[in-house]
């Protein structure tokens, strides 16, 4: 019995290995069919619940119903106008936001008695709702594309900040030490050691400000605009044309999980250590 | 080979410690002796260890040898010049190795070089020899993480002999690595002095090693870290592994415990 355990415990390390390399030799498919499967289980159920009759399909239209409206809408020309003003917004006041972040929270973590003094003010508009500030970014800047683009500025300014000024906390403090004892000035060590340091929480925070700044300037329009898929949703709303509606739903996330992507893979250039510290 | 050059500044005196204290303030406003009184006089090329248990002010010794710590009292002369960070002619080697994951084995190396403005293609040349010295010369273009514990702290150690440094500082080096690749290192850095001969202040808790790699071993105490005692360690040179656990090195780790043993 006893021999039979001992026989069987321990795992020889080549076992591991094989296990762990397995999917990776499937190629991307072997990873992808399950949540395809989910999507698409999802999408029939609901498909069924609507031609069934379970619930009013001038509430919830069927996914079919959405697929053609979305499909219609892509030789339109105001659905394009509305994408690229939305487009537009959200990528403006996520650069505005993530530079502003980047030097403010830079100058801020470079001096103890700075960050103590402004921490407790950041993290207080960290946890407020920043999309209670529309209707005032709106009186303040007018029907217009500022009002969408501070809007989605500092819904992502916020996260990233807080990200800088921890990440330049998360410097080892051995590798301080190397630096001072090169002689490093406080610009060299910010630059060789801080900055590199703190990317990984940096990044972590841009990521999620890409996602924040679609849902700002969304908010924004619905607030108040003219133009953008915000206004589009809202009139498709009013026109009772609830398949339409969900169509631009359906848009904006294609649209943001390419906004994601792209951030994502400059992530994985930028930070290619990430996943070895 | 420019490596086993010797330097200009080890022909001017070594490294002179005069009625060194260092007293830290605590919190609750009271006052703690991390060292009182040392004077040491060490000699170009000679390399010390500086031996005790924790809290004996060894470290701190070390940093304000570095200049990375200001003293209380008293003066550290590192080749005729008060001790400062950024020297050209002085290198720290960490418990740990500090290697940025963002730089190849080889840009890390040069990270000091880059730092004191020294010409980076003569440099190269050079860190590419230190690789050869410390076995790791198909590993330039690598990435940190590839590297081995023993490994990433001979990098470290190439590195810091990257400026040829006359003096070497080295705080608890291998203390984090296993046993068996503390001996191995321990008996390249033997092999390393004897090459280079640069001067090196080793700081340790590990008597055995101490008296392989040293001339002399310094012997402190703590509260209030003090030198008890140096030792001078007669064991010839070159030394090599033999010298490991031989009679001789037995007998002087003998005369070093025997001068710390009421503090182990």
């Amino acid at each position: 019995m006893s021999t039979s355990t001992e026989l069987q415990a321990p795992p020889t390390r080549k076992d591991t290995v094989t296990k762990a390399r397995r999917p990776a030799r499937r190629g991307p498919w072997a990873k992808a069919w399950p949540p395809i499967l989910v999507i698409a289980l999802f999408l029939l159920l609901w498909e069924l619940a609507c031609r069934a009759g379970l619930v009013n399909e001038i509430i919830v239209p069927p996914p079919s119903d959405v697929a053609v409206s979305l499909v219609s809408m892509l030789d339109k020309a105001y659905f394009w106008e509305a994408t690229w003003v939305t487009m537009a917004e959200t990528i403006a006041g996520f650069l505005i936001g993530v530079i502003l972040a980047w030097a403010i929270g830079t100058a801020l973590g470079m001096y103890d008695w700075a960050k103590t003094a402004f921490y407790p003010i950041v993290v207080g508009f960290q946890i407020t709702p920043r999309v209670a500030l529309a209707p005032l970014f709106l009186t303040w800047f007018g029907f217009g594309l500022t009002s969408k683009v501070v809007m989605a500025a500092t819904i992502c300014f916020f996260p990233v900040l807080l990200n800088v000024m921890v990440g330049m906390d998360t410097v080892d403090k051995n590798a301080r030490t190397l630096m001072r004892s090169l002689g490093a000035s406080r610009w060299e060590e910010y630059r060789k050691l801080v900055l590199p340091s703190s990317l990984p929480l940096i990044f972590a925070g841009i990521k999620n400000a890409i996602t924040l700044a679609l849902i700002g300037a969304i908010v924004a329009e619905f607030v108040g605009a003219s133009r953008g898929m915000g206004v589009l949703i809202k009139s498709l709303n009013f026109q009772l044309d609830v398949a339409g509606g969900f169509a631009v739903i359906v848009a904006l996330m294609i649209f943001g999980l390419i906004l994601y992507w792209i951030v994502e893979y400059i992530d994985s250039k930028v930070v290619f250590w990430r996943s070895h510290t | 080979m420019t490596v086993t050059e010797q330097p200009q500044s080890m022909t001017r005196e070594g490294i002179t410690i005069r009625s060194l204290s260092k007293i830290y303030d605590t919190a609750d406003g009271g006052e703690v002796v991390a060292l009182r009184n040392v004077d040491l006089q060490i000699r170009p090329g000679e390399f010390v260890s500086f031996l005790g248990p924790s809290g004996c002010g060894k470290s701190t010794l070390l940093h304000i040898i570095a200049g990375l710590l200001p003293q209380t009292t008293g003066t550290v002369d590192v080749f005729g010049t008060p001790a400062a960070p950024g020297r050209q002619d002085s290198a720290i080697m960490l418990q740990t190795p500090v290697l940025f994951p963002w730089r190849s084995v080889l840009d890390n190396i040069l990270l000091p070089v880059e730092i004191l403005g020294l010409d980076r293609s003569s440099a190269t040349a050079r860190a590419h020899e230190l690789l050869e010295l410390t076995h790791l010369t198909e590993f330039a273009q690598k990435n940190v993480w590839e590297l081995s514990g023993g490994m990433r702290q001979r990098v470290s150690l190439a590195r810091a002999l990257v400026t040829d440094p006359a003096l070497l500082l080295m705080d608890e080096p291998f203390s984090a690595l296993d046993e068996f690749t503390r001996e191995r290192l321990n008996i390249e850095l033997a092999r390393l002095h004897e090459e280079l001969g640069r001067t090196t202040l080793f700081v340790t808790h590990n008597i055995s090693e101490a008296v392989f790699l040293s001339d002399r071993v310094v012997c402190m105490r703590p509260r209030p870290g003090e030198v008890i005692d140096v030792i001078d360690i007669a064991l010839p040179r070159p030394r090599s592994a033999e010298h490991l656990a031989s009679a001789a090195a037995i007998e002087n780790e003998g005369l070093v415990r025997e001068a710390i043993a009421e503090y182990i």
